[in-house]
């Protein structure tokens, strides 16, 4: 008797060891966007939800991918909490922005800068990558002789930079004309009150 | 006489001053190319989500261990046969709470390397994986050496499902003696993503 109440807390305590998850803490990502057209030179902010529904607290950082990193210009909140049992639908929102890149060539007289012309008739330039969520305590390794483990998930983005055509912008001429025009009005004005008032005298 | 041309020229000048100020603001505010092509970020929205979690095992790094003998031909990782009937102990669970079955990706950031900067070949730390884990599977027959890209280690995992990992190790005879470390990383994409 006492050996099969011995046998069955045994085979309790297997049941319960195979019951447990052995699970360590996890992450997740959930988005609901894969392209953005953003037009070229400007800032553009887009937000992922990261989440744990496993019985963990983890640590994640939101990293680019490569292709993606040479057109990034800030990320907030590098390290984010996520409690455990976080689950999808209370996702913590993750935000990270980006600056297109100038890189339509545009037609100038002076320069690079003034009394320009933007046309648009090659393709637009497409950055494809991923945003990818990455667990920040991996990489460490515990043992003497291995490997460390690092685990992630990541959401595929395509951003497509968009030209933005434009006539021949005649602004600079028309300044300088105006401040000629306001220089020689003025000196007109000036001079004329100057012989007004010799000629009082 | 003198005075009347004189105001001429101003009225003149004046002119040509707010016919600049207009042509400016025509210019900068009335004719923009193709205004309606500004502000119109396109995107889809269609809601995707997915989460996966190491092993306690796999958490804590594959561990080789102490050889002692060399060569060491398909040392296995100490939780290669770990688990409960044989089965490895490292894996990768995928959460049910998820709309998105899972791909996996694997690579290693450089080749076993001791503080002396020796190496262990790349292609001499292999890997298997399978859905399913049994004394058998992963099997050795199916090993794959490390590489420094990303490759697929895992198609179409579904949510509480689990993709299933062992890793082996070669070591040549005249390998020097060391702690040998590097980093394996496994991602989780969406499946039919590339890697």
């Amino acid at each position: 008797m006492n050996m099969k109440k011995r046998g069955m807390i045994l085979g309790m305590i297997f049941l319960l060891g195979m019951l447990i998850p052995l699970i360590s803490a996890g992450v997740g990502i959930s988005w609901d966007k894969e392209s953005a057209l953003v037009p070229e030179g400007t800032k553009t902010c887009l937000t992922y939800k990261v989440y744990n529904p496993w019985p963990q607290d983890t640590a994640v950082s939101v990293e680019l991918s490569t292709s993606l990193q040479e057109i990034l210009s800030s990320t907030e909140g590098e390290i984010t909490l996520i409690p455990k049992d976080t689950s999808s639908v209370n996702a913590i929102p993750v935000t990270f922005c980006f600056r297109t890149p100038k890189i339509y060539e545009k037609d100038c007289w002076i320069g690079n800068f003034a009394i320009c012309k933007q046309e648009c008739n090659g393709e637009l330039k497409t950055y494809e990558g991923e945003v990818e969520v990455v667990e920040a305590s991996g990489g460490e390794f515990k043992g003497a002789q291995g490997s460390a483990t690092r685990i992630s998930v990541s959401a595929p983005l395509r951003v497509r930079v968009q030209c933005i055509e434009h006539k021949r912008n005649f602004t600079l001429i028309y300044v300088v004309v105006a401040i000629i025009a306001l220089i020689l009005l003025l000196l007109g004005i000036f001079k004329k009150k100057k012989s007004k008032s010799s000629k009082r005298k | 006489m003198s005075s009347k041309k004189i105001d001429w020229l101003e009225i003149f000048l004046l002119i040509i001053v707010l016919l600049c100020i207009f042509l400016i603001i025509f210019q900068n505010f009335v004719i923009t190319g193709k205004v309606a092509e500004y502000s119109t970020p396109s995107n889809v929205s269609i809601n995707k989500y997915l989460s996966i979690s190491f092993s306690s095992n796999l958490s804590e790094g594959i561990i080789f261990g102490d050889i002692y003998s060399l060569p060491a031909i398909n040392q296995n990782a100490s939780h290669n046969y770990d688990g409960a009937f044989n089965v490895s102990s490292m894996y990768i669970n995928v959460s049910s709470d998820g709309n998105t079955n899972v791909d996996f990706c694997i690579l290693a950031n450089a080749a076993l390397t001791n503080p002396a900067l020796d190496t262990i070949g790349l292609g001499n730390e292999t890997y298997a994986n399978s859905s399913f884990s049994s004394s058998s599977a992963p099997s050795l027959l199916n090993e794959i050496p490390l590489t420094l890209s990303y490759v697929k280690s895992g198609h179409n995992i579904s949510g509480g499902g689990s993709n299933n990992y062992r890793f082996w190790l070669d070591v040549p005879i005249a390998q020097p003696s060391g702690d040998y470390n590097n980093t394996i990383s496994f991602k989780g994409i969406q499946t039919g993503a590339v890697c």
